[in-house]
């Protein structure tokens, strides 16, 4: 069964059809959370959270658009709403830690390489994290990644370039 | 010096497209921007692709029921839009009730004096339109024998 079959047998309600084109990509998706956010559970969490939101959605997927370039959107964006409450968790501790005189430290949160490799990416922030992932792991276009995010390309370039310098900076410190 | 001028322009100043076009163009070519930012490959070391998860489980399938419909999708409504659509309805209340003409006019009230000399003559003493005072205007057409009477209100006379 070819992908275009697949994906039109999934239109019509056709769960098996949809589960077939979720198994060709499911590792990239979850390669993406979890260069994204740098912890093996979360990135299993938000990955199924794509797929059953791309599932509920399915009807809005665009035929002329490529499946995987759309899931994967829907992962970036699933993988940004965590950050994003992640951030908000952790100062709420800080906060509390602080008052109670013990600052909380944030958890070091592992990256999918080895040990300091994998934490490099998430020196870099949410947006920047998210534009590099799919520009340079997933081979997205600037116009795709602008698409995604919801943001103008110019402003792709300079998150991608912010976080090259900064990924250069700290490969040259831990030298 | 003109490379930290254009990373610094880049990076931090709002940019019409043409010239972070030409931006673009430098730092894709200069040899010395090139030199401060890390390159796709060393990049992907520092994470993970999907060849390098093969052995990772697969995802637990989903317990996902029906499909909902899409027009039940559109009319999910949230508190945003449900208080955006009440005062939309609101609006659109005030400026219809104030544009179109009422269903049920004031009542006027006319109180005038025959001469009973002559029938064909009268004196208006008193009009009102509802609560408001209201001014005779007549009008003659030109056709003989016809005089057209009617009240107005004296605001709308003024």
């Amino acid at each position: 069964m070819t992908e275009e079959e697949m994906i039109r047998d999934a239109r019509l309600g056709d769960r098996t059809a949809f589960a077939g084109l979720v198994s060709c990509h499911e590792k990239k998706l979850l390669a993406l959370c979890w260069n994204m956010l740098g912890d093996r559970e979360e990135a299993r969490d938000a990955a199924q959270e794509a797929l059953l939101q791309a599932f509920q959605n399915f009807d809005r997927f665009d035929d002329g658009r490529s499946f995987i370039k759309w899931l994967l959107g829907i992962g970036a964006k699933r993988c940004l709403d965590r950050l994003r409450k992640r951030r908000t968790f952790l100062k709420y501790f800080q906060d509390y830690g602080r008052e109670r005189g013990r600052p909380l430290e944030a958890p070091a949160m592992g990256g999918p390489g080895d040990g300091r490799a994998g934490r490099l990416l998430q020196k870099l922030s949410p947006r920047e994290r998210a534009t590099i992932s799919l520009a340079v792991f997933e081979d997205f276009s600037a116009r795709e990644i602008a698409a995604t995010l919801g943001c103008s390309e110019n402003t792709v370039r300079v998150h991608l370039f912010n976080a090259r310098l900064k990924l250069k900076k700290e490969v040259a410190d831990g030298l | 010096m003109a490379c930290k001028w254009v990373r610094f322009a880049y990076r931090f100043l709002p940019l019409p497209a043409w010239r972070a076009f030409l931006l673009d163009r430098h730092i894709d070519h200069c040899p010395s921007c090139q030199a401060e930012a890390l390159d796709d490959a060393a990049i992907r070391f520092l994470g993970t692709t999907a060849a390098a998860l093969e052995s990772e489980p697969a995802l637990p399938s989903f317990p996902a029921g029906p499909r909902p419909s899409p027009w039940r999708r559109v009319l999910r409504l949230n508190y945003a839009y449900g208080l955006f659509l009440a005062a939309v309805a609101v609006g659109v209340v005030v400026v219809v009730s104030r544009l179109a003409p009422s269903a049920h006019p004031p009542q006027g009230i006319v109180t005038v004096m025959e001469y009973e000399y002559d029938a064909r003559v009268f004196a208006v003493l008193e009009a009102r339109i509802g609560d408001e005072p209201a001014r005779p205007v007549v009008f003659k057409p030109g056709q003989p024998g016809l005089t057209i009477v009617w009240f107005e209100k004296a605001e709308k006379l003024n």
